[in-house]
């Protein structure tokens, strides 16, 4: 989530495994949002085998950033930066609107939800949530991108320390 | 103990997209039919269910669809929610002292 330096997201000095560990994360994360908007590429069964990965994967991603968490929603009602308000409502909305994609898409599930339960899945699809399922899609792309925007500075600075670290073993 | 602080902080999170998919289900109530067009309906019906790589341009899209929003973004939060640099602030102070 949101700072600006890479030490001080989550801990005063987090291990290198937990920095290596939260940006490939939040790497896949960002490839899987962009394959699940391509249904026609991933096919429908890798979509939604993949959407129920990408709903662990934001499970991951929210307890590793979850000092972040706990600290925002303490101060919230204290004086804070339109920046700080700006990013945790930004936050919030983007997992409002991803657990709608996923809900939706668990509800319209023709492949994978069917085979875990071991029900038949329903012949005709429900146009409700297969809507709704794509107008949040979209809104979660969005949103993504944005949520990418506001912590481009700690994306940069962790991109830049692991490929340092990485270029300093290799040579 | 650490496992326990990490299933407290699951539970946790499942509440908030418990609250979220009650949300999420008052609005699909409120939705009126036709909630997609019939055009659009064809279309989601006949998706593959296997994968197509000569759609992988498609992807491609899509990633730099994100890439778009995500520098899009960057310029207005940078230009929006950025505290301005001291520095700057003192030269734009010193040009108002001069003009009085």
């Amino acid at each position: 989530m949101a700072t600006h330096s890479v030490v001080a997201r989550d801990s005063a000095k987090p291990a290198p495994w937990r920095l290596k560990i939260t940006f490939w994360l939040d790497v896949t994360l960002l490839v899987t949002v962009s394959a699940l908007e391509t249904v026609p590429f991933t096919g429908l069964v890798i979509h939604e085998w993949l959407g129920l990965a990408a709903a662990a994967m934001v499970f991951a991603h929210l307890l590793l950033s979850w000092t972040w968490i706990a600290s925002h929603s303490r101060r919230w009602f204290t004086a804070q930066s339109i920046r700080s308000r700006v990013n945790y409502l930004l936050n919030l909305t983007l997992f409002a609107g991803i657990t709608a994609v996923i809900f939706s898409g668990i509800l319209i599930s023709q492949k994978a939800i069917p085979m875990l339960t071991g029900t038949k899945a329903v012949p005709d699809m429900d146009w409700r949530w297969d809507s709704i399922h794509d107008r949040f899609s979209n809104f979660v792309l969005i949103l993504a991108g944005l949520h990418l925007a506001i912590n481009w500075d700690w994306a940069l600075a962790a991109g830049q320390k692991i490929f340092r670290r990485f270029l300093e073993d290799a040579l | 103990m650490k496992l326990a602080r990490v299933l407290a902080r699951l539970a946790l999170l499942s509440l908030a997209a418990a609250v979220f998919i009650v949300l999420t289900q008052g609005y699909a109530g409120s939705l009126r039919p036709p909630f997609m067009s019939p055009y659009r309906q064809a279309a989601r019906r006949n998706r593959p269910a296997e994968p197509q790589g000569t759609r992988f341009p498609s992807f491609i899209g899509e990633v730099m669809a994100l890439a778009l929003i995500a520098a899009a973004g960057r310029i207005v939060f940078r230009l929006r929610l950025s505290p301005p640099v001291r520095g700057e602030e003192d030269v734009i102070l010193l040009d108002l002292h001069r003009e009085q």
